[in-house]
């Protein structure tokens, strides 16, 4: 016996959601807004959509349950020491932290350069020079970054890359707000292998989000297959072991064997 | 997690979920129950579901198996009322809509079947799809489908047809 249903054109409603959140790859963004276009049926859906979260959002009121359960879960993630401190103790510990705490949040500003896209140290290499740049589209205008480059909120930007052996590329990025995104391979797609060249422009553009401030990106061209998952994991972890008196951006590379380039991105609303 | 992102999630996503819920359920109450365990969910995962490639999904995912399990806690409810008084016959709907003899076979399955169904009765997602989104080989979908299919029959009494159900 064969269970078969009758294949139709049109998206599921989970496509139709992520396409409306814009969770989707850039490809199957595009086949599926192409689809709509075509489709008075699925526009209507996606309308409906669109008005039902409209509507929620509208209302939203997150019920108390939840609500306690995020109380519950800040109380356990509060770090051990918090409980433990007593007060009488904070003047000497503070004093004894002032030296340590100069050394650890000075000495990454005096070795880090200006910020952009000049690699930093500390990162694998591999002979021969991985290089990335990164591609700006802003309404009409294209450029590549540079060290002084300041990023907006809905930029586009595309990779070019330089690479001296064939190997897999991601970009990680590491936000003002300590979310990990993974930019490359987009949409948690798997990784292509890149084959040696000079300049070369990987495939897809991304567009910048909301989020304002400093961001870390690291980029790693790795000679082995990862999933996005271990490199979004390995990213928190390293994240979750800064204090909280580090910033993110005293991370200069992740613990993977590949070659890695470290750059800052500034962004800003947008400027006139 | 922080308040504001838990909001953030919320407003952009409860709709979505809640949506999924009723689907599932068809009961009002029990759909804002399982938006509740869903968003309980969300917080005690603590930053695990940023590695998710798509929050989108793994929310549907969650949600499907949520409502599951609503699903057979209502049933093991009933079944220990049975055990303790006199027998009330199960009033059979009318079949008016295929899925609420589908609802019926849920019931008493396993998850890994009562998924899969959901997604390809529910949902009307092609074999194909399930199976990117359950981490499957099609041939696995196709063969849990087979089995759903050959319990439906035991339970229902006939055949299921051929899928063609609207979507709503």
């Amino acid at each position: 016996m064969s269970v078969t249903k009758p294949t139709s054109p049109c998206p599921s409603e989970l496509l139709l959601d992520r396409y409306r959140l814009s969770d989707l790859p850039e490809a199957q963004h595009h086949e599926c807004s192409a689809h709509i276009d075509q489709c008075p049926r699925c526009a209507e859906r996606l309308v409906i959509l669109k008005k039902e979260s409209i509507d929620f959002a509208e209302g939203f009121n997150i019920p108390n349950l939840v609500v306690d359960a995020l109380q519950r879960a800040e109380k356990t993630s509060r770090p051990w020491w918090a409980s433990a401190l007593r007060p009488q103790w904070l003047g000497a510990i503070a004093a004894a932290s002032v030296g340590v705490m100069a050394m650890v949040l000075l000495w990454p500003q005096l070795t880090e350069g200006p910020p952009g896209l000049s690699p930093e140290p500390g990162a694998y290499r591999i002979k021969g020079g991985f290089s990335i740049a990164v591609r700006v589209k802003r309404g009409e205008r294209q450029w590549q970054a540079k060290a002084d480059t300041w990023f907006e909120p809905g930029d586009n930007i595309r990779f070019i890359v330089t690479i001296p052996s064939a190997g897999y590329l991601y970009v990680v990025g590491i936000d003002a707000s300590r979310t990990v995104t993974l930019y490359e391979p987009y949409g948690g797609e798997r990784a292509r292998r890149l084959q040696p060249g000079d300049a070369q422009a990987v495939p897809g553009a991304i567009e910048l989000d909301d989020t304002l401030g400093d961001e870390r990106v690291i980029a790693l061209l790795c000679k082995n297959l990862h999933q996005s998952k271990e490199l979004l994991a390995t990213a928190q972890a390293v994240l979750a072991k800064l204090t909280q008196e580090q910033t993110h951006l005293q991370i200069r590379s992740l613990p993977l064997k590949c070659a890695q380039k470290t750059m800052l991105w500034r962004k800003r609303a947008h400027h006139r | 997690m922080r308040r504001a992102e838990l909001d953030q999630i919320y407003r952009t996503h409860g709709s979505l979920v809640l949506r999924r819920a009723r689907k599932i359920l068809r009961d009002e109450d029990l759909a804002r129950d399982a938006m509740q365990d869903v968003f309980v969910r969300v917080i005690k995962s603590g930053d695990d579901f940023r590695g998710e490639a798509s929050m989108v999904t793994w929310l549907y995912r969650i949600t499907t198996n949520l409502c599951l399990n609503k699903i057979r806690d209502a049933q093991r409810r009933r079944a220990k009322l049975d055990e303790q008084g006199p027998k009330v016959p199960e009033v059979k709907a009318p079949v008016a809509d295929l899925r609420l003899d589908i609802s019926r076979v849920l019931k008493g399955l396993p998850t890994e079947l009562s998924e899969v169904a959901i997604y390809y009765y529910f949902d009307e997602m092609d074999q194909q799809e399930i199976a990117e989104l359950l981490g499957l080989a099609r041939r696995s979908v196709g063969y849990r489908l087979q089995r759903f299919v050959e319990e439906a029959r035991v339970l229902l009494g006939y055949d299921l047809p051929e899928v063609s159900v609207q979507r709503v």
